[in-house]
């Protein structure tokens, strides 16, 4: 298998995130999480596109949940426009 | 059905709330089926990333899922200058947002060269398009 080398600049507290997960999934190498973390991420994108929105859909509610609606929230951006 | 999309139903993609898998539904007819168009302002990008802001949602997320609506085969219209000068003049006649001015105007421009149905939008804004244009929300499409 041919295989391509990326490297990639972190921040601090990437670096340690990373080193974090790394050790709590058990995986044999900082390389190895990424290398996984890139193919779910290529994956996700690569879905249907119907999937691909839901999946994404499910993600947003699971990073930043919020009870607040899309309406409510468009509206108050329009507030802001019409302050400046 | 050839519909211009509001910011506020484009939102819901990432959110869940009421009609969001219709939502969802509506992109896929927009991409697969041949009898159905979708458009918007491109400024409604700056719109929903606001929202999606505002909602705290980080910023690789809010750039996933701005990149994610330019994948699908919905058209954005560029804000041009004939579109910001009508907006102007929607203003001083109606009682809108600056933000909903240059969506009227937007609509209108490409209702007259792609002949749309109508603006989908939400319940809140559905008043405020009254007499303006013809708005529909997600209960009022059929898929």
């Amino acid at each position: 298998m041919h295989a391509v080398s990326v490297s990639a600049k972190l921040t601090k507290r990437e670096a340690e995130l990373l080193d974090r997960l790394t050790r709590e999934y058990g995986f044999i190498s900082k390389s190895e999480a990424i290398r996984s973390a890139v193919r779910l991420y290529l994956n996700l994108l690569e879905l249907r596109a119907r999937d691909r929105l839901r999946a994404l859909q499910l993600i947003n509610e699971l990073i930043a949940p919020s009870a607040r609606m899309s309406s409510e929230l468009i509206e108050e951006a329009h507030g802001e426009d019409d302050e400046l | 059905m050839r519909l211009y999309l509001e910011p506020s139903v484009l939102v819901k993609l990432f959110k869940k709330e009421p009609n969001t898998e219709k939502m969802i539904d509506v992109v896929g007819a927009i991409d697969e089926r041949r009898d159905w168009f979708g458009c918007t302002s491109r400024w409604t990008l700056l719109e929903v990333a606001r929202a999606l802001k505002k909602d705290g949602k980080p910023k690789e997320l809010i750039e996933l899922n701005l990149k994610e609506l330019r994948r699908h085969k919905i058209s954005f219209i560029d804000p041009k200058k004939m579109i910001l000068s009508d907006a102007e003049q929607m203003l001083t006649s109606y009682n809108l947002y600056a933000s909903d001015a240059v969506h009227v105007s937007t609509f209108r421009l490409a209702d007259r060269d792609r002949r749309l149905d109508a603006m989908l939008t939400d319940d809140r804004h559905l008043r405020r398009f009254h007499g303006i244009l013809k708005a529909l929300t997600l209960d009022q499409i059929s898929l």
